[in-house]
C-alpha cells in the first residue's frame, strides 16, 4: 500500500492505536512486525516469502560469520550473502535485461537465439531491502557490529514498514540499538512525525504528482517535437518533480517512524543547493550514496591508491548506482555522467585548489547553479523511455530556437515557479534544515501552513501515480 | 574503520511546543473548510458522484463470475442502460458494468474470451468506428480507443493480485457515495474557485454510481462535428471481422453468448454510424462471428427515443436521467427474447 491512500491511513490508525496500548514492549514489536508484513504482503501475497528469505539468510549468515573460526569461512559467509541477495535481485531485477542483451550480442554475432518468454514480476522494494539486509551482514564481517541477538529485532530491522518499500536504506547500527528499549516518544516528536507525513504528502500528491509530472510526460511523450524551451523546462519539471516525489515519500518515512519514537537519518538535505557533485551525493538520496560509498567505493580501494584507480572507483561505482536504479542502458548512462562529473571535479580540485572566489557568496550561488544544471542534464537520461529519445531531448536542449512546441505558456510558469521557489527553499535550508525554519513560525501559523497543506493534499485531482522509485 | 556520519537525524532541530495547539487548528481548519465546500456544492445541486477511474473498472472485472452478465461498450452504454433497472426486468443478479468512456470494447471481449472463468452473457454496444476499427482522421481513432481499453486491462492486472488495490477502490467508492467532496476529479480546485469567485459552475454534470452507470444530471451543447465525406473501404474491416469471430467463437464454445447491440443515435452521432453502410458491416456481424444482433433500427420501441428535437438524447448519444429506466427495461426485454429465440436458458435463469 502507499502512504497517499486511505487504506494506509486505516492502516496507520490501527498501527498506532495498537502501539500506544498498554503491551510489553515485545508484543509491540511483534503488531509492528505483523503489520509490517501486511503492510508488504498487500501488494502481492506471495512476495512476502522473497522478504523472509531475505531476512531468515542474513540473519543466519551474520551468525556464521560471527562465529567463524578461519578466514576462509568468514569469506565463505560473506560470499554467500552477497550471491544470495544480489542473486535475488539479478534475478527479478536483471533478469528480462540480460536476457534481452545476451540475445542482441548473439545476434550481433549471427546467431539468432529465441529463448522462452520469461515474464518476471518485480517485487516491489526488493532493491531495497536487500541492500538494507546484506548490509547487516556486510557490518559483522567488517567487524562495525555484533551479530543481533534477537531474531524479532532484526526481522523488524528488515521489514519495518515505513522504509521497506522506497527506503530510507537502514543501517543496522542506526536501528537495532532503538529495537531494545521501549520507544517513548515525545509530544514534540508525535507532532513533527504528522508535520513531517503532511509535508511529505503535500509534496507527492500536490507538487509531484499534480502540477509537474503532466508537464514533464508532455515533454518526455513527444522528444522529436519538443523545442529547446520545451526540453528545458520538461527537464526542469522532471527534476523538481523526482525530487519532490521521492523526498515526499522519505520525509513521509521519517515521519511514520517519528510516530512510532524510532528515530531514522535523513535522506535528502537540499540536494539542489548543493555546490558541487561531492555535495550532490551527500545530500541526495544520502542513504543509498553513503551504502555505495561504504560497501563499494571504500572496498574497492576508495581513493587510497593513487588517481588513475581512484577515478576508477568512482565511475565503477556511479555505473552500478545507476544500474541499481533501472534495468537500462539509460540509468547506466545516468550514473555514468555521474561519475564523469565526480571525476572532472576532482581533476579540478586538483588542478587549481582552493580558490578564493569559490567561497564567496556569488562564487557559491555560481557553482551550485552551475551542479544543478548539470544535474538536470543528467535527468534526461533518467527520465526518457529509452537512450534514443534521451539523445532527441538532449539534442533539442542545445538547439537556437525560439517558443514553445509542446508545452503552453501556463505549464510554463508553473515549472518555473515551482522550481524558483524550491531552488530559493533548499539555498535557505541548506546548512540548517526544515526543523530550524520550522521552530521560527509562530504557532498558528505552523497550523495554517499544515491545513492549507493537507486541503490541497485531499483536493488535488488527477491520476494516482506510483511513487517513481517503487520501480527500483 | 569508522563509518562517516554524513547526515543528521529526523528529530534534529525538532521544533518544539504548542503541537497540540497546532494539531487541533489545523485539523479545525481543514474539517471547517470541507465541510463549508460540501455544503456549498449540495446546496448548488451537486451530488456524490464516485470517480470512474480504471481501479473502479477493475473491481467490477474481478466480480465477473461463470454465469455473469457483462457489458462492454463506451460511454454510451454506460449512461443509456442501468445495471439495477435491467436486472429488475429479467430477474437475477444485476449485469457487471465494464463500458469504457472512449475506450473500445474488443480488447475487453478477448480478455474476457481468454477467461477460462467466464461462460456468461456479453452484451457488447458497438460503436462502429473502433469495432471495425477505423483509424479515421476525425475524433478519437480505433487504435487510440484501443490504447485506452488496454490501460484499462493492465489496471485489472495488478488490481488482481494486489489485495491493497481491492481495499483501497472500496474505500474509496464508499466515501465518494456519500461526500460530493471525497472526489476531487469530480469539482477541480480551480473550477472550484471560478465557482466560488465568479459563480461560474462547470458545464458537464454528470454522477457515476458505484455499478459505474453515468447519468447526466444538466444538459450541455457539445460542438458539433461534421461528418467526414470519405467512404470506408470494406477490406480494412475483414480483419476486424476476423478478430471479433475468434473471441466469440472462444466464449461460445464453452457455453457463453455475445450479442452485438446498436443503440439508437441520434444527429451527428447517427451520421457517424451510417457512414457504415449496413449490407457491407452490420449484416454481416451475425453471420460471420455467430453472435446474436440488436440493431435499434429493427426495434421501433427502441428507436422511438432518438427524436430530432434532442428530447430525449440531449448530445445525440447520452440518454436523460429520466428516460433510462423505461430504456433498460426495454432493452431488457429485446435480450430477454433474442437469448430465448436462440434456444438458450433464458437471461432470468443466469446466476452470479
Amino acid at each position: 500500500m502507499v502512504f497517499n491512500s486511505l487504506t494506509f491511513l486505516v492502516f496507520l490508525a490501527v498501527v498506532l492505536a495498537f502501539y500506544y496500548s498498554p503491551l510489553s514492549w515485545k508484543t509491540k514489536k511483534v503488531l509492528v512486525l505483523i503489520a509490517s508484513y501486511i503492510f508488504y504482503g498487500a501488494w502481492n501475497p506471495p512476495f512476502i516469502i522473497l522478504l523472509w528469505i531475505s531476512t531468515a539468510m542474513d540473519w543466519y549468515l551474520a551468525r556464521y560469520v560471527s562465529g567463524a573460526k578461519t578466514q576462509f569461512q568468514r569469506r565463505m559467509g560473506l560470499t554467500a550473502t552477497l550471491v544470495s541477495n544480489l542473486g535475488l535481485l539479478g534475478f527479478f531485477k536483471y533478469g528480462n535485461f540480460l536476457l534481452e542483451n545476451f540475445v542482441a550480442f548473439m545476434a550481433a554475432l549471427g546467431i539468432q537465439y529465441r529463448p522462452p518468454e520469461m515474464s518476471i514480476i518485480l517485487p516491489i522494494g526488493i532493491s531495497f531491502y536487500t541492500f538494507h539486509s546484506m548490509s547487516y551482514t556486510l557490518d559483522v564481517y567488517l567487524g562495525r557490529s555484533k551479530p543481533c541477538r534477537s531474531f524479532l529485532d532484526f526481522a523488524l530491522y528488515v521489514a519495518f514498514f515505513p522504509q521497506l518499500v522506497a527506503g530510507p536504506i537502514l543501517r543496522a547500527t542506526d536501528f537495532l540499538p532503538q529495537c531494545v528499549e521501549p520507544r517513548r516518544t515525545s509530544r514534540d516528536q508525535f507532532g513533527w512525525g504528522f508535520a513531517l507525513l503532511v509535508v511529505g504528502l503535500f509534496e507527492k500528491v500536490v507538487l509531484a504528482d499534480w502540477a509537474l509530472a503532466p508537464v514533464a510526460d508532455l515533454v518526455y511523450g513527444s522528444p522529436g517535437q519538443a523545442s529547446p524551451w520545451d526540453a528545458w523546462l520538461g527537464t526542469l519539471a522532471f527534476s523538481a518533480q523526482i525530487f519532490f516525489d521521492f523526498a515526499g515519500y522519505s520525509s513521509c518515512a521519517l515521519g511514520v517512524a517519528l510516530l512510532m519514537g524510532f528515530v531514522f537519518k535523513v535522506n535528502f538535505n537540499f540536494p539542489y543547493a548543493a555546490v558541487g557533485f561531492s555535495d550532490f551525493w551527500r545530500r541526495w538520496h544520502i542513504s543509498l550514496s553513503s551504502w555505495l560509498r561504504d560497501y563499494l567505493y571504500v572496498p574497492l580501494g576508495g581513493n587510497r591508491h593513487g588517481e588513475a584507480r581512484t577515478y576508477l572507483n568512482l565511475m565503477l561505482t556511479m555505473l552500478l548506482g545507476g544500474l541499481w536504479h533501472g534495468a537500462a542502458w539509460h540509468f547506466v548512462a545516468w550514473g555514468g555522467l555521474h561519475g564523469a562529473y565526480l571525476m572532472g571535479e576532482r581533476v579540478l580540485r586538483a588542478r587549481w585548489g582552493p580558490v578564493r572566489w569559490v567561497n564567496t557568496l556569488a562564487g557559491q550561488l555560481l557553482l551550485a547553479g552551475l551542479t544543478y544544471g548539470l544535474v538536470c542534464i543528467t535527468w534526461v537520461f533518467f527520465r526518457a523511455k529509452d537512450f534514443a529519445s534521451g539523445s532527441v531531448l538532449l539534442k533539442a536542449m542545445f538547439t537556437c530556437e525560439w517558443g514553445l512546441e509542446v508545452l503552453r505558456r501556463r505549464e510554463a510558469f508553473v515549472v518555473v515557479g515551482i522550481t524558483a521557489a524550491m531552488l530559493a527553499g533548499h539555498w535557505l535550508m541548506r546548512e540548517n534544515g526544515l526543523g530550524h525554519l520550522w521552530q521560527k513560525v509562530p504557532w498558528w501559523g505552523r497550523s495554517i501552513i499544515l491545513a492549507v497543506m493537507l486541503l490541497l493534499v485531499i483536493l488535488a485531482p488527477g491520476n494516482d501515480r506510483a511513487f517513481i522509485y517503487f520501480q527500483f | 574503520m569508522i563509518v562517516r556520519s554524513s547526515t543528521s537525524n529526523s528529530d534534529q532541530g525538532l521544533p518544539a511546543g504548542k503541537w497540540g495547539k497546532v494539531w487541533l487548528l489545523a485539523v479545525g481548519l481543514v474539517v471547517l473548510t470541507l465541510a463549508g465546500l460540501e455544503v456549498f456544492w449540495r446546496l448548488n445541486e451537486y451530488s456524490p458522484s464516485v470517480n470512474d477511474s480504471e481501479d473502479l473498472w477493475a473491481s467490477v472485472r474481478h466480480q465477473v463470475a461463470p454465469a455473469s452478465i457483462v457489458l462492454l461498450g463506451t460511454s454510451r452504454i454506460k449512461s443509456n442502460v442501468d445495471s439495477d433497472w435491467f436486472a429488475s426486468e429479467v430477474g437475477g443478479m444485476p449485469p457487471l458494468q465494464l463500458g469504457i468512456m472512449g475506450g473500445s470494447p474488443v480488447p475487453v471481449l478477448e480478455d474476457l474470451a481468454d477467461d477460462p472463468a467466464f461462460a456468461g452473457i456479453a452484451i457488447v454496444e458497438v460503436f462502429q468506428k473502433w469495432v471495425f476499427n477505423w483509424d479515421s482522421p476525425e475524433g478519437k481513432s480505433a487504435p487510440a480507443a484501443e490504447q485506452t481499453a488496454r490501460s484499462y486491462l493492465n489496471a485489472y492486472s495488478t488490481f488482481r493480485v494486489s489485495p491493497a488495490k481491492r481495499w483501497e477502490a472500496a474505500l474509496r467508492v464508499r466515501l465518494q457515495s456519500f461526500l460530493v467532496m471525497a472526489n476531487p476529479s469530480r469539482v477541480t480546485p480551480k473550477e472550484m474557485l471560478k465557482a466560488l469567485w465568479q459563480g461560474e459552475f462547470p458545464e458537464v454534470r454528470f454522477r457515476v454510481f458505484p455499478n459505474r452507470h453515468f447519468r447526466l444530471e444538466k444538459h450541455y451543447d457539445p460542438p458539433a462535428q461534421p461528418a467526414p465525406d470519405s467512404a470506408i473501404p470494406s477490406a480494412i474491416t475483414d480483419a476486424a471481422f476476423a478478430r471479433l469471430a475468434k473471441a466469440v467463437t472462444k466464449l461460445q464454445a464453452r457455453g457463453g453468448r455475445v450479442i452485438f447491440v446498436l443503440l439508437p443515435t441520434t444527429g451527428n452521432e447517427r451520421r457517424g454510424e451510417d457512414r457504415f453502410p449496413r449490407p457491407h458491416f452490420w449484416n454481416r456481424l451475425g453471420p460471420q462471428t455467430k453472435a446474436l444482433t440488436i440493431h435499434c433500427d429493427d426495434y421501433p420501441e427502441l428507436l422511438r427515443y432518438a427524436t430530432p428535437d434532442g428530447k430525449h438524447f440531449p448530445d445525440g448519444e447520452h440518454l436523460y436521467t429520466d428516460d433510462v429506466p423505461e430504456f433498460t427495461r426495454t432493452f431488457a426485454r429485446i435480450v430477454k427474447s433474442k437469448l430465448a429465440g436462440a434456444s438458450r436458458n433464458g437471461v432470468g435463469k443466469a446466476k452470479n
